[in-house]
C-alpha cells in the first residue's frame, strides 16, 4: 500500500487536533493528557504522543495525517515522524504573543522539510487577532530560508474547505517541484 | 463609525489634492471601461503607500481602497460586484506621509479585490500592462484560502511556484485551457505576486507534460471533491 505521511505541527492551541479532524476520515486516534502549561494556553487537555487521522484513496493507497506534540518537552517525537514525512503543515494562532518568532522556531526544528519547499503554513485565529498578515509571516520565513517559497494562507481549522486547499497546496507544491526537477534533468 | 456614515465624499474631505487618472489604455490607445480601466489604475500603484483610490460603477457602487493598509470597502450599489462592471470614474488621492484614518470598523481585504478584478479584467488577452510573449514566475504565494479558487488554481500557482511558464506552457501543464491559465496570471499579476521574464528568440522551449498526470494531487482531489 502506498502511504503519505502528512505532519501537522505548531504550538499549544493553534488547532492541529482540529485540523486532523476536520479532513480526516476515521474517527481520529488521539492522546490527550492534563495541559501542564495552563498558563500559556488555557486549555484542559493537550496532545503528548499523536493524534492520528487519514483519508484513503482508492483500495490501496493512504495519506496518514500526523499532529505532533505542540509541547516541545516531547520533541523527540518529532525526530522519529519527519524522517518519514512528504510533507509538513505548521499551524500558528496568531493570537500568540510574538507569533511569527514561534512559526520560525517551528519551522526551524523542521528545517529539511522547510528547505525543501515541503511545508504550509496555516495562520489560525486572525478573526481574534488580524495582524501580523499571511504577507507578514511570508517576508519573515524568506529572510529566514532565501530562495524558499512557503505558502502562508489563514485557516480556521474547523473549515473542511479551507483544509482542503492547505491539503492540496502542499501534494500541488511538491509534485510541481518534481515535475521541474524531472524536465530538468 | 461604521461603513454607512462613510461616503466617498467623506473620503474626499481628508486629502488635500488628487489626481484624477485618465481612462486606462493599451498601448494601440484603446480606452478601458470595464473592470480593466480598474485594474490598469490598480497595478502602476505596487510599491506605493499612503494613496486612496476610489472607484465609481455604473450601477452606483463606489468602492473606496487603502492602498497603503490594503482594505478597501464598498460604498451604494447592490453589494455584489458584477462580472462585466462598467466602471465610469477612478479617482487617486495622494497624501505623501500621512496615513488615513481607520474608517470603517471591518473593512475588506484588498487581495480579495485585486483578485476578482484581475480573474474579470480581462477575458481574453493577457493583463496589457504585460509585454507581449514573456514568461511568468511566481514571488510569493496569495493568500488563497482568503480567495474564491479552484482546485486547478492551486496547481497551477504551484507550478509558477516551482517553474518559468507562458501562459499556454501553464495550461498544458496543468491540464487547462490557455484562457484559464491567462486568467490566473493576470489576476496574479494585478496581486503583485508575479515576475515576468521575456522569452528571447532562440530560448529553449520549456518542456511541459501535454497530458494531464493524475498524480496524487489529482487523486486526492477526486476523493475530497472540489474546494
Amino acid at each position: 500500500m502506498a502511504e503519505h505521511v502528512i505532519l501537522f505541527t505548531g504550538p499549544m492551541g493553534a488547532g492541529k487536533t482540529t485540523a486532523i479532524q476536520t479532513l480526516s476520515e476515521i474517527e481520529m486516534v488521539s492522546t490527550e493528557a492534563s495541559n501542564t502549561e495552563r498558563h500559556i494556553v488555557d486549555k484542559a487537555t493537550t496532545t503528548v504522543a499523536l493524534d492520528y487521522g487519514e483519508i484513503t484513496i482508492g483500495t490501496d493507497e493512504k495519506v496518514r495525517l500526523y499532529g505532533v506534540p505542540g509541547q516541545k518537552r516531547f520533541d523527540f517525537m518529532w525526530t522519529i515522524l519527519k524522517e518519514r514525512a512528504r510533507g509538513m503543515i505548521l499551524l500558528v494562532n496568531n493570537d500568540a504573543p510574538d507569533a511569527i518568532a514561534v512559526a520560525l522556531d517551528y519551522l526551524d526544528s523542521f528545517r529539511d522539510l522547510v528547505e525543501s519547499g515541503s511545508a504550509v503554513v496555516g495562520v489560525s485565529r486572525r478573526d481574534v487577532s488580524r495582524y501580523p498578515s499571511p504577507d507578514d509571516y511570508a517576508d519573515a520565513i524568506s529572510a529566514a530560508y532565501p530562495g524558499t517559497m512557503i505558502p502562508v494562507f489563514s485557516v480556521d481549522p474547523r473549515d473542511a474547505a479551507q483544509m482542503t486547499t492547505v491539503l492540496l497546496t502542499l501534494v500541488a507544491t511538491l509534485e510541481s517541484r518534481s515535475s521541474v526537477e524531472e524536465v530538468r534533468s | 463609525m461604521s461603513s454607512s456614515e462613510i461616503s466617498p465624499d467623506d473620503v474626499s474631505t481628508l486629502l488635500e489634492r488628487f489626481t484624477v487618472v485618465p481612462a486606462a489604455t493599451r498601448s494601440g490607445g484603446i480606452p478601458a471601461t470595464g473592470w480593466a480601466r480598474l485594474a490598469m489604475a490598480l497595478q502602476p500603484l505596487h510599491g506605493s503607500s499612503d494613496v486612496l483610490v476610489i472607484a465609481d460603477l455604473a450601477d452606483g457602487t463606489s468602492i473606496v481602497i487603502d492602498w497603503g493598509r490594503r482594505d478597501y470597502w464598498r460604498y451604494g450599489g447592490s453589494g455584489i460586484f458584477p462580472v462585466d462592471a462598467t466602471v465610469t470614474n477612478v479617482r487617486i488621492y495622494r497624501a505623501p506621509g500621512a496615513r488615513l484614518p481607520y474608517l470603517v470598523e471591518q473593512p475588506d481585504d484588498l487581495s480579495t479585490l485585486l483578485w476578482y478584478v484581475g480573474l474579470h479584467a480581462f477575458p481574453d488577452a493577457t493583463a496589457w500592462w504585460f509585454a507581449d510573449n514573456c514568461r511568468y514566475q511566481l514571488t510569493r504565494w496569495p493568500d488563497l484560502t482568503s480567495l474564491v479558487h479552484s482546485p486547478d488554481q492551486v496547481r497551477m500557482t504551484a507550478l509558477l511556484g516551482a517553474g518559468i511558464y507562458t501562459a499556454d506552457e501553464l495550461g498544458r501543464a496543468a491540464g487547462v485551457s490557455m484562457r484559464d491559465a491567462r486568467t490566473l496570471i493576470n489576476a496574479l499579476g494585478l496581486m503583485g505576486l508575479l515576475r515576468e521574464t521575456p522569452v528571447l528568440a532562440g530560448s529553449p522551449v520549456v518542456q511541459v507534460a501535454t497530458e494531464r498526470k493524475l498524480g496524487l494531487f489529482g487523486r486526492l482531489r477526486a476523493r475530497l471533491g472540489n474546494i
